[in-house]
């Protein structure tokens, strides 16, 4: 009879250094696995590293062809006068004002003026939304005929109003089942059947002051190997998000995630050879701004912090460690304003390692610094 | 048998892979045989956990089983032990060999399966009882 522990020590007596041979072919495997599980990550970052890039071209390909569409935009805005049958009233009072002739000859305010007195206001907002809209007449749709001012020999050809039919306006009957107000807004002249809502556009201290943006962004990188010995930079890549966050005109601060992949080749016969760093990192950055809504300028500054990193290389053991620490960042970003909620930038920057990024002990280097030029798409949010 | 030893190889290379991906973090003020064990033993405990082999505490504890004679043991080599092991319950056989071969105690290994020390200890219980079960039974047969 045995007790449960000497149970226990029987069988770790005879298996605790028990051995059974390694199969045929299990380090072939573990090769083949090793680099396949590498092809398949190195597919993922390129097929990301395509994504980015194609979102970024793809935004700055529309956010050129809706700046340059020739397209012609005649907006009509029924809803600016809620006061129809006035509407002539309006515009009789705003050529009134422009052209220095006040009709009115009573200071008591009759209805009938304080209706005018409403479309006069009107006749000023619509025209200050035509001046924001560098609003151009369509050929034949000018008004010319502005009654009131037309009889002193005054006609307006700034006037930005135009009635189906102008003829009829002068009678004032409110009638005319064509005198609602019509602004014609054209942008330019070769279609002039696309219509678009009526949105006052931002003012360029607006565009160039909203809270949140994002960045896409891809680089090309240039590696600087430290202590440099017999080893050679080759060109190398990045490709990362970044949200952004205004504290303020001036300053934001930014923090996102970025893939590189840093290629250097050289080294000795044991640590030699070609080696793919790759690397998952965070950017913690802060930016200072200048300029205006159509063109920024920011210095960028901030630190590093890497996620992950390894080796794509075929010996083994890796001497570059898991987490390469920080580095520091400095970058001068210039951005060009492309539309209201897109923009283009393009940023020089240098990347300088802090911490070692390798195994003292056995590797000859120590730290890879990073210069480069980050291209990328920039998108405002709604504020 | 053959789905076990598959899968054993896998287990293997599985462990093989982490440890060289993972030979910069070992320390050398360690030993390399521990830093060895635990990742195999840790690789090998994550595929079973991908298979979602299910560890409960036993409440109910079947009578108390004959202990086998020592000699009788003692004719088994470590291939029929190993045998007699393999079908036991996964459950059963995964803490079996963590506390009876491995070493570890059960606080350590309700750490490593995200289980409760008693169920560690009720699983070892069943475990050697069932194990004692058949080793009885090999010694009712005879030759």
């Amino acid at each position: 009879m045995i007790s449960d522990n000497q149970t226990d020590e029987f069988f770790n007596d005879r298996l605790r250094n028990y051995q059974s041979p390694v199969p045929a072919g299990m380090w072939d495997r573990i090769v083949e696995k090793k680099k396949r599980d590498r092809m398949l990550w190195l597919f993922f970052f390129r097929l990301l590293a395509v994504v980015i890039l194609a979102l970024g071209l793809t935004g700055g390909y529309f956010m050129f062809s809706q700046k340059k569409s020739p397209s012609t935009a005649v907006i009509e805005n029924t809803k600016m006068n809620p006061i129809q049958p006035n509407v002539e009233k309006a515009k009789a009072s705003e050529s009134n004002i422009f052209s220095g002739h006040n009709k009115r000859v009573s200071n008591s305010i009759k209805p009938d003026d304080r209706i005018n007195h409403q479309n006069t206001k009107t006749a000023r907002r619509n025209k200050e939304l035509a001046r924001n809209y560098n609003v151009v007449l369509a050929p034949g749709k000018v008004n010319t005929t502005n009654k009131i001012d037309s009889s002193k020999g005054e006609n307006r050809s700034e006037s930005f109003f135009s009635s189906a039919d102008s003829s009829k306006t002068e009678n004032n009957k409110g009638q005319n089942k064509n005198d609602s107000l019509v602004l014609k807004h054209v942008v330019n002249t070769t279609n002039p059947d696309s219509q678009k809502d009526l949105k006052k556009p931002e003012t360029k201290k607006n565009l160039s002051y909203r809270k949140w943006f994002l960045d896409l962004y891809g680089s090309a990188d240039y590696p600087n190997v430290s202590p440099r010995e017999n080893w050679q930079s080759e060109l190398s890549f990045t490709a990362g998000i970044k949200i952004n966050r205004s504290l303020g005109k001036h300053i934001s601060v930014k923090t996102g995630i970025q893939f590189s992949q840093v290629n250097i080749v050289g080294g000795d016969s044991i640590f030699g050879g070609k080696i793919h760093l790759m690397r998952w990192d965070i950017p913690v950055l802060v930016g200072y701004s200048f300029g205006d809504g159509n063109l920024k300028t920011t210095f960028n500054g901030g630190v590093i912090m890497n996620l992950y990193s390894w080796p794509r290389r075929n010996a083994i053991p890796d001497f570059i460690k898991t987490n390469t620490g920080m580095s520091l960042y400095v970058g001068v970003n210039f951005e060009k304003r492309i539309n209201e909620r897109f923009s283009l930038f393009s940023e020089p920057y240098y990347r300088y390692q802090l911490t070692s990024m390798t195994i003292s002990s056995i590797s000859s280097f120590k730290f890879i610094d990073v210069a480069g030029i980050n291209i990328g798409a920039r998108y405002y949010f709604k504020k | 048998m053959r789905g076990e030893q598959h899968e054993a190889e896998d287990m293997l290379q599985e462990a093989f892979i982490s440890i060289f991906s993972h030979i910069n973090q070992f320390k050398s003020a360690g030993s390399f045989d521990g830093w060895l064990k635990r990742i195999t033993v840790n690789t090998a405990l994550k595929i079973l956990q991908k298979r979602k082999i299910k560890i409960v505490g036993i409440t109910h504890v079947e009578h108390e089983l004959i202990s086998p004679d020592l000699n009788i043991l003692s004719d088994l080599n470590a291939e029929d032990l190993l045998k007699l092991i393999s079908q036991l319950p996964d459950g059963y056989r995964v803490i079996f060999n963590l506390y009876a071969i491995e070493g570890y105690s059960h606080d350590e290994i309700a750490g490593m399966l995200k289980i409760k020390t008693a169920t560690s200890r009720s699983q070892l219980y069943k475990a050697r009882a069932i194990l004692k079960d058949r080793i009885n039974s090999l010694q009712k047969i005879p030759g």
